[in-house]
């Protein structure tokens, strides 16, 4: 397998994703046969299916909107390549000489952030922390008990008064946390 | 009482028999005298900025000890190796371990069990070997066999939990390495159970003797010795929550339970030579998941002091009791042995802790730097296991053990006073980053385990089967295997995010009434009689002089609202649901026949009704003024101080009534409206406390109830 997937990554393909995304070439030979294996189709790209077809991720709550996560960022209903590492450039851990942007304080905050918006208005509304809640805690809590818990949430977070978390607010609230720990992932090379 | 017999010749009025209470009664003032000195540290600051309290312990013991070594009354040795490990180490492991940060604990397994097999193994084997080494060449003057050595080594070698916890406490160092310096100090007691037994039995038997197959037993008995004593500590984990589940109608036996059965885990591994340490600290972990959810709240505040209480006593009397036992005449001074010791003990915990750390950089994403590696090797302090374990040691077999006591005592002198007393200051210069002990808040709870979600899912699309994608599925598992079974009111996935919700709901509303001192005095009883006579008059001053006082409403905003029967339904609902979450608690003063019954009938409120109010209601001010702060604030005030006047003249109900400012709730109540039938005139606002719950005036008798409850 391993050997397949190097032989249809040329050395420029590489090169390019290694400039957009900073992982190492042997990052990203790990990777790609990591998304090969993933690519039922052979046709290079992974539809929603290639990862709903991943077992654990059918038990994660946020399993829709991580794989969603994927498809923003080609527009289409199929990721390629380089796509596929752009999301998970995020997730590298953050060097000091670290010259990519992609996986700064800010872009990790705002993945998480997406989470939440699902309407793309850049807020977090009350129903949005709802659903979350909802999807989190499971069905055996009263939408009562629930409805105030987002609902100290918001005000907790809002500071402009709109009853919504913006980014900023959503950056703020997090700013004790150790973000930059647990949002890497330590990518074997 | 003496029998009859007795009274024929002579009855004695007064007698004194002393040995018959002479164990309980010296073990009394052994904690008595300990506390008293604990007390007294705290009293001088200076002291206590200066040295850890450990120290200072020591030192007393120490005095204690001359006096009674002047008098010769140290009869009673007060450590023994059976007092130590029956009964003052289990409550500080327990509490270490009950008290564990779960999550950085497993987060940093890997690091902590590299250090305390891996680690404990090599200084181990380096000292023994060392000091074999410079036996050889005559160096100590005394005879000094292999197995000797490493018996005395396997002992020095393990950092103490105890003089850890005691000195880490109090530097405050941040959670990685706290944590990494603490783990190391529990887990590695299963490394020295075996070393120990080991080359005990290896020394017993002689060195001639040992096969291949012996070593190798060795290593097979500690995997099992580690492995055992953590499933003896699980198992009677899951044993204690699984009870607990029951005791919801006797809360008094609740705190036992957990106190007991982790005895028992502790016992139950030392029966069978696991390490009992272990099993006790993973019964403490294991526990503390289920339990809480179980027990009531008060039950917990018992177990959580109790603990803490019973910890903090028993490292005060352990250190206490190692002063006293320095000071004894069988001490069998070496000082070149001392010396090697004590040097080769801080110079393989540097080598080890440079070279683990750089093994374990490897796999970890956050490194450990210079400034950690120094302070995880300097805080490899030795203490009272050390001690306790030489102790053990059988004169007979190992003749050189006068010496090893000697030499131990000074490793564990050194380490807690050199190291201890220096590495306060050594943090602060190193600039090491501090612990900020905090609770997370809402947003905090909820985003993190959000990011949890988000990193276990990137896993499972890596492929990769990292801690995330482990914890995730152990919580997957746990909900819907474990819990249901385990937890009796088993409510959501996540526990976490309702603990912290109801924690905090707690805190704001003890915060909210111990800062409006105003407020204060409706939290406790003795006002009610005040409040009584201040809705009395209230009721005065409305029959009588009201039509004057129509113009205190200033706020046009008010007049205008006109509550529909919808917002009315609205209101109620909201008001029947924030009750539900934080229920009132009515104080039945019912006759209690049985001593053992704990009243507990605000079990699932935890907040005081009369709180709970308060708060609702600056909280409901609070929204208020936000909302219309920029319109109405300047019309807030008149209002206010004409309300303030008119009741004026008594100067405490005054201060009662002045912070109720109306609120969108209040204005919709029932008594705000024309036709409310007690008031002649209509009120729009401010003419009724917010401190009567919803459930009073849906029961449309308000005041009768008022009176009512504060007569009852």
């Amino acid at each position: 397998m391993g050997n397949r997937s190097s032989l249809l990554l040329r050395e420029e393909e590489i090169a390019q994703i290694e400039e957009a995304t900073g992982f190492t070439p042997n990052q990203i030979e790990r990777l790609y046969s990591r998304f090969t294996s993933l690519d039922r189709g052979d046709c290079g790209t992974l539809s929603r299916e290639d990862f709903l077809r991943i077992p654990e991720l059918a038990i994660n709550p946020l399993g829709d909107r991580i794989v969603n996560a994927f498809f923003e960022e080609s527009n289409s209903d199929r990721v390629n390549f380089l796509q596929f590492m752009q999301v998970l450039a995020r997730f590298r851990p953050i060097k000091k000489n670290g010259m990519n942007i992609l996986n700064s304080r800010e872009e990790k905050l705002r993945f998480a952030f997406k989470m939440y918006d699902l309407d793309n208005d850049d807020l977090i509304s009350k129903e949005e922390l709802l659903a979350i809640l909802q999807m989190m805690v499971g069905a055996n809590i009263s939408e009562e008990q629930l409805s105030s818990i987002a609902e100290r949430t918001l005000s907790e977070a809002d500071e402009d008064g709109d009853n919504m978390i913006n980014f900023e607010e959503f950056c703020k609230a997090l700013e004790r946390t150790d973000v930059e720990q647990k949002m890497s992932i330590r990518f074997l090379s | 009482m003496k029998p009859k017999t007795e009274n024929l010749a002579e009855y004695n009025i007064f007698s004194i028999e002393f040995h018959r209470v002479e164990t309980p009664f010296i073990i009394g003032i052994w904690i008595f005298s300990a506390s008293v000195a604990k007390i007294g540290f705290h009293m001088t600051p200076r002291l206590s900025k200066i040295f850890p309290e450990s120290c200072l312990l020591i030192v007393v013991g120490v005095i204690v000890g001359l006096i009674l070594f002047k008098t010769n009354n140290l009869h009673m040795s007060p450590m023994t190796p059976d007092t130590f490990f029956l009964y003052m180490l289990p409550p500080i492991i327990l509490d270490a371990g009950y008290f564990m940060p779960n999550r950085l604990f497993f987060d940093h397994l890997g690091t902590i069990l590299l250090f305390a097999v891996v680690g404990t193994i090599f200084n181990t084997m380096s000292i023994g070997l060392t000091l074999w080494i410079f036996g050889k060449t005559g160096l100590f003057q005394c005879e000094t066999p292999i197995l000797d050595m490493l018996l005395f080594a396997a002992l020095i070698s393990a950092v103490d939990p105890v003089a850890v916890l005691a000195v880490f406490e109090e530097i405050h160092v941040n959670e990685i390495l706290y944590i990494v310096v603490f783990g190391e100090s529990l887990l590695n007691d299963a490394v020295t159970v075996v070393l120990y037994h080991m080359f005990e039995s290896y020394s017993e038997m002689g060195s001639q003797r040992i096969a291949y197959s012996d070593i190798l037993s060795g290593v097979l008995s500690f995997i099992v010795v580690a492995i055992g004593g953590a499933v003896i500590g699980i198992m009677w984990g899951f044993t204690t929550s699984f009870v607990t589940r029951f005791t919801y109608q006797v809360r008094v036996i609740e705190p036992s339970f957990i106190f007991v059965m982790a005895y028992l885990a502790y016992l139950t591994a030392e029966v069978f030579h696991m390490s009992g340490i272990l099993a006790i600290t993973f019964c403490g972990i294991t526990m503390k998941n289920y339990v809480e959810a179980n027990i009531s709240f008060k039950s917990h505040t018992t177990v959580k002091y109790t603990m803490k209480m019973l910890s903090s006593s028993s490292e005060t009397i352990i250190f206490m009791f190692l002063g006293v036992a320095t000071v004894n005449n069988n001490h069998n001074w070496n000082t070149r042995f001392i010396l090697m010791t004590v040097f080769l003990c801080s110079i393989y915990r540097i080598i080890g802790v440079i070279v683990l750390t750089g093994i374990a950089n490897q796999f970890r994403l956050h490194k450990l730097n210079k400034v950690d590696k120094f302070v995880m090797s300097y805080g490899g302090l030795r203490g009272a296991v050390a001690f306790a374990l030489v102790l053990l040691i059988d004169p007979n077999h190992v003749p050189l053990q006068p010496m090893f006591v000697t030499t131990t005592i000074t490793v564990i002198y050194f380490t807690v006073f050199i190291q201890g007393i220096t590495i306060k200051p050594l943090v602060k210069i190193l600039n090491v980053k501090r612990a900020e002990k905090r609770k997370p808040t809402m947003n905090e709870r909820i985003h993190e385990r959000i990011i949890d979600h988000i990193m276990a899912g990137i896993e499972d699309i890596l492929g990769k089967h990292g801690n995330y994608h482990v914890r995730d599925k152990f919580k997957h598992f746990d909900n819907s295997y474990i819990r249901p079974y385990i937890v009796r009111n088993y409510c959501g996935a996540e526990p976490k995010i309702l603990e912290t919700y109801s924690k905090l709901t707690i805190r704001d509303a003890m915060d909210l009434i111990r800062r409006n001192a105003s407020n204060a005095a409706f939290s406790n009883g003795i006002d009610e009689v005040n409040f009584h006579r201040s809705s009395s008059n209230y009721e005065k001053l409305n029959a009588s002089g009201l039509d004057t006082q129509s113009g205190w409403n200033i706020d046009f905003q008010e007049l205008d609202y006109n509550p529909s029967k919808k917002d009315m339904g609205e209101a109620k609902i909201h008001h029947l649901l924030t009750e539900e979450l934080c229920k009132p608690h009515k104080r039945h003063r019912r006759l209690s026949y049985s001593r053992h019954a704990v009243d507990d009938k605000d079990l699932n409120t935890q907040v005081n009704f009369k709180i709970h109010m308060n708060m609702r209601r600056i909280l409901g001010e609070h929204k208020h003024r936000s909302r219309r702060s920029k319109k109405s604030s300047k019309e807030m005030k008149p209002n206010r101080v004409s309300f303030s006047k008119s009741l004026g003249t008594d100067l405490s109900k005054s201060e009662t009534m002045k912070e109720v400012t109306p609120t969108a709730t209040e204005s919709v109540l029932p008594w705000k409206r024309e036709d409310t039938i007690y008031f002649n005139k209509p009120l729009k606002v401010n003419e009724f406390p917010l401190w009567c719950s919803a459930k009073d005036y849906l029961e449309n008798d308000l005041l009768k109830i008022f009176f009512f409850h504060n007569a009852g």
